[in-house]
C-alpha cells in the first residue's frame, strides 16, 4: 500500500483520479482497529477507505476476477487481496462488479499469471493514461 | 467519535459528487469522510456502488489490502 501511495497517489495529483482503498479481513488479527491504524496513513483527500470485515467484497472480487484458490484442493475462488484495479471513466457498478481495464496483484498462487505483479511505476503510467481529458 | 452509518456517510459523499461532469471533474471534499475512519461495508455494498457510479466521470483505483 505505501508503493501506491507514495509512488502512484502522490506522484499522480490530479482530480480526475478517485482511489477505494478497501481494508479486507484477510488475518485473524485484521479487524476495524487495524484498519483505522492503517488508514492513518494515508492522507490523500481523493481517496475513500473501506472496511471489508466480512471479506466480502474481497469475494466477491475473487469470483469476479476468477482468482485461483490458495490452497490444492480447495473449490471456487480465492479472495482478491493485495490487489490494485483500475477502472477508466464511464465504467459502472450495476449487478456484477465491473472488470478493471487494467489490475496488478501479489498473490502467492498468482506468481505465474499473466497478470502483471506490482510495479507502482507501471501501475503510475497505466494510472496517467486513463486519466480523463477536458474537452478542447 | 460520531457514529456515523455507512450509507449516511455515503449519501454525504453522494452529494459532494454532485455536479461533477465528465469534462471537468471537480475535487470532491472527501477528506472530512476519510477523517472519520474507514467506512464499513455493508451486505452487497451498496455505499461502495454509488460511490463508484457517482464518480464515473473519473479513473477509480480500487485496491483491496489487508490492514495488518
Amino acid at each position: 500500500m505505501s508503493a501506491v501511495r507514495d509512488d502512484v497517489l502522490a506522484k499522480v495529483p490530479d482530480d480526475g483520479l478517485r482511489a477505494y482503498v478497501v481494508w479486507t479481513k484477510i488475518l485473524d488479527e485484521d479487524d476495524l482497529a487495524a484498519a483505522r491504524k492503517a488508514a492513518a496513513s494515508i492522507h490523500d483527500p481523493r481517496v475513500v477507505q473501506l472496511w471489508d470485515g466480512d471479506a466480502e467484497l474481497a469475494r466477491t472480487l475473487g469470483e469476479a476476477l476468477r482468482i485461483p484458490v490458495r490452497e490444492p484442493g480447495d473449490r471456487g475462488f480465492g479472495l482478491a487481496w493485495d490487489v490494485y484495479l483500475l477502472y477508466p471513466a464511464r465504467a459502472t457498478w450495476r449487478e456484477r462488479a465491473p472488470q478493471p481495464a487494467f489490475w496488478m496483484q501479489q498473490l502467492e498462487q498468482m506468481e505465474t499469471s499473466p497478470v502483471p505483479l506490482l510495479d507502482a511505476d507501471v501501475l503510475r503510467g497505466e494510472v496517467a493514461a486513463a486519466l480523463p481529458r477536458a474537452p478542447r | 467519535m460520531v457514529n456515523v452509518r455507512p450509507l449516511a456517510l455515503a449519501a454525504a459523499l453522494l452529494a459532494a459528487c454532485a455536479g461533477s461532469g465528465a469534462s471537468a471533474p471537480r475535487t470532491v471534499p472527501v477528506a472530512a469522510a476519510a477523517r472519520a475512519g474507514p467506512i464499513p461495508l455493508e451486505p452487497g455494498f451498496p455505499a461502495l456502488r454509488a460511490l463508484f457510479d457517482a464518480d464515473a466521470a473519473r479513473a477509480r483505483l480500487v485496491v483491496l489490502a489487508s490492514p495488518t
